[in-house]
């Protein structure tokens, strides 16, 4: 009990995963499971290296970084189509009610439909490829975006207002010294859940049949029955979630430590 | 200060400061209950210079005497006079200490004192030394660079006070600024203030509850009644100067203390009442 306690925080935290991977591993070496279900861990590893460096004469060795861009490049657009496009507008509407009673009821009626089923339309519209995927992920990620900056810019604390304003501050001045800065945290937790959001839809965008993308290959290595594959797509699609938000904290408390003053 | 002189009194006789006439405020209950009347037909004048302590039951309006003056709220009915101009929304010539600081948690202690001067456009190298100075005048030099969160509550109302002062208001309006301390911050906190109203001779409306706290600042304490808030008792506090703690034993302290302390526990009473009345 006591050595359990005293285990530093990672200690604890990878002590899960430690006995999953033991367990897997034992489980798919006794032959408990048939290997095309789920292949060792040690063969998802292989898997993994062969995709990202190369080194087999199987068709995907190698291409991590080709689809990687791909994935990427659909990414990086549509989170920056819905963060052009939410943060705007969350701001104006949480800044002004009046505007806000008129747009506010029609995104949030059309937010209860699931972003998947705008896909049908969007192949309509833009066709197979990088359009739909830009689009969906755009969708995906606006709502949790515009929504976490209506929310932040609305519920300022009035008594800062108060306070800005018989400093002298003018309502265009306050906006940009107080209300910004204020809600900076609620659009900074909104824009982590879009950008997660957008490695979701991204996968579903290339679902429909791209030739690349890390998306595109998981499908396609369901049509070819690559169980390793598609463990070893999983676990770095996962990944890249992970280090993409670590990089946008960065990015942003950089911003945060040149706010307006 | 320009504006008391465009705006002399015609009659020739002083001008008020501040000036409440026949002032009503009644706020509407959002769910649908009885509209409550915060203040009613409420006559009040402070001259330049004076610092009224305000006084009375929670409830009784207090705040809302304040958010009128700094232009937060507007009145129902009645007529709120800054040097005998109607007063239409806040401005950086009434500074205002709240309760709980409202300081900007994401600026850092000399960055919340500069909030005011950037918004005025006054010249960085002029209002940085400024700065400087109110930030020493309230002890918190070696506290520049921390963030607000980081200092205790004495030291965050010494941190909102500064930042009120550094636009120099001819008018200081208080909300029960030390309500939150602890007795022996409190009266360190009230001896810094009163030296430096002495000094400057702001008009200064100060909100408390407590009987002491207002006898010992104001020169004008102004006692009120219960909801709907009116002028109860208008007492002159010309105790001996300079004010520090030994006051709070001088026998005509005790005494008006004890008058205005069974004054106010009369209208508590009488609040208690009515409210359980309602319930």
């Amino acid at each position: 009990m006591t050595k359990l306690d005293r285990l530093p925080g990672i200690g604890k935290a990878v002590t899960l995963p430690i006995v999953i991977l033991i367990i897997w591993a034992l489980v798919t070496g006794k032959g408990l499971i048939p290997s095309y279900a789920l292949p060792s861990p040690d063969t998802v590893l292989r898997t993994l290296v062969d995709f990202i460096f190369g080194g087999s004469e199987q068709s995907f060795s190698g291409t991590f970084v080709t689809h990687f861009l791909q994935s990427l490049y659909r990414v990086v657009g549509g989170f920056a189509c819905g963060t052009l496009l939410g943060v705007p507008l969350g701001i104006m509407l949480g800044y002004n009610r009046k505007i806000g009673a008129f747009i506010e009821p029609t995104i949030e009626l059309s937010r209860a439909i699931p972003g998947i089923c705008w896909l049908p339309l969007a192949l309509v519209w833009f066709g197979i490829g990088t359009g739909t995927s830009i689009f969906l992920i755009m969708l995906g990620s606006f709502y949790p975006i515009f929504l976490s900056t209506l929310g932040g810019v609305r519920y300022v604390n009035p008594v800062l207002l108060r306070a800005g304003r018989s400093l002298g501050a003018t309502e265009p001045s306050l906006l940009y010294t107080i209300i910004l800065p204020a809600a900076f945290p609620s659009i900074l937790s909104g824009l982590r859940l879009g950008l997660s959001y957008s490695w979701i839809y991204m996968v579903l965008g290339e679902f429909t049949g791209v030739n690349y993308g890390l998306g595109a290959l998981l499908l396609q290595s369901r049509d070819t029955m690559d169980t390793p594959l598609i463990i070893a797509l999983m676990a770095l699609i996962g990944g890249l979630g992970v280090i993409s938000d670590r990089i946008m904290l960065l990015f942003m408390s950089k911003v945060l430590k040149m706010e307006v003053k | 200060m320009t504006r008391s002189l465009q705006a002399a009194s015609p009659a020739g006789t002083e001008q008020a400061k501040i000036s409440l006439r026949n002032v009503s405020k009644q706020y509407v209950s959002r769910a649908g209950g009885l509209p409550t009347n915060a203040i009613e037909r409420l006559s009040l004048d402070i001259r330049e210079a004076d610092f009224v302590c305000l006084i009375g039951p929670s409830g009784c309006g207090k705040s809302t005497i304040l958010n009128l003056i700094a232009g937060f709220e507007s009145a129902t009915s009645g007529e709120v006079l800054l040097d005998g101009v109607p007063i239409k929304g806040p401005g950086p010539d009434r500074g205002v200490v709240f309760q709980d600081g409202a300081l900007f948690p994401w600026l850092s202690v000399l960055d919340n004192v500069c909030y005011g001067p950037r918004r005025l456009g006054i010249a960085r190298e002029r209002y940085l030394a400024e700065a400087h100075d109110i930030l020493d005048q309230v002890g918190l030099r070696s506290f520049v660079h921390h963030l607000p969160a980081e200092l205790s509550g004495g030291m965050k109302q010494r941190l909102a006070i500064a930042r009120a002062l550094i636009n120099r208001p001819p008018v200081l309006l208080m909300d029960e600024p030390f309500g939150a301390l602890d007795p022996q911050t409190r009266v360190l906190m009230q001896e810094m203030l009163f030296k430096i109203w002495e000094r400057d001779n702001r008009t200064v409306l100060f909100i408390t509850h407590d009987v002491e706290e207002a006898l010992f600042l104001g020169t004008r304490v102004v006692v009120m009644s219960s909801r709907p808030g009116r002028v109860l008792e208008d007492v002159r506090a010309d105790l001996p100067r300079p004010r520090d703690f030994s006051l709070l034993m001088h026998p005509e302290f005790v005494k008006v203390k004890a008058q205005l302390f069974a004054l106010v526990r009369e209208q508590t009473i009488a609040a208690t009442a009515d409210s359980a009345g309602v319930e």
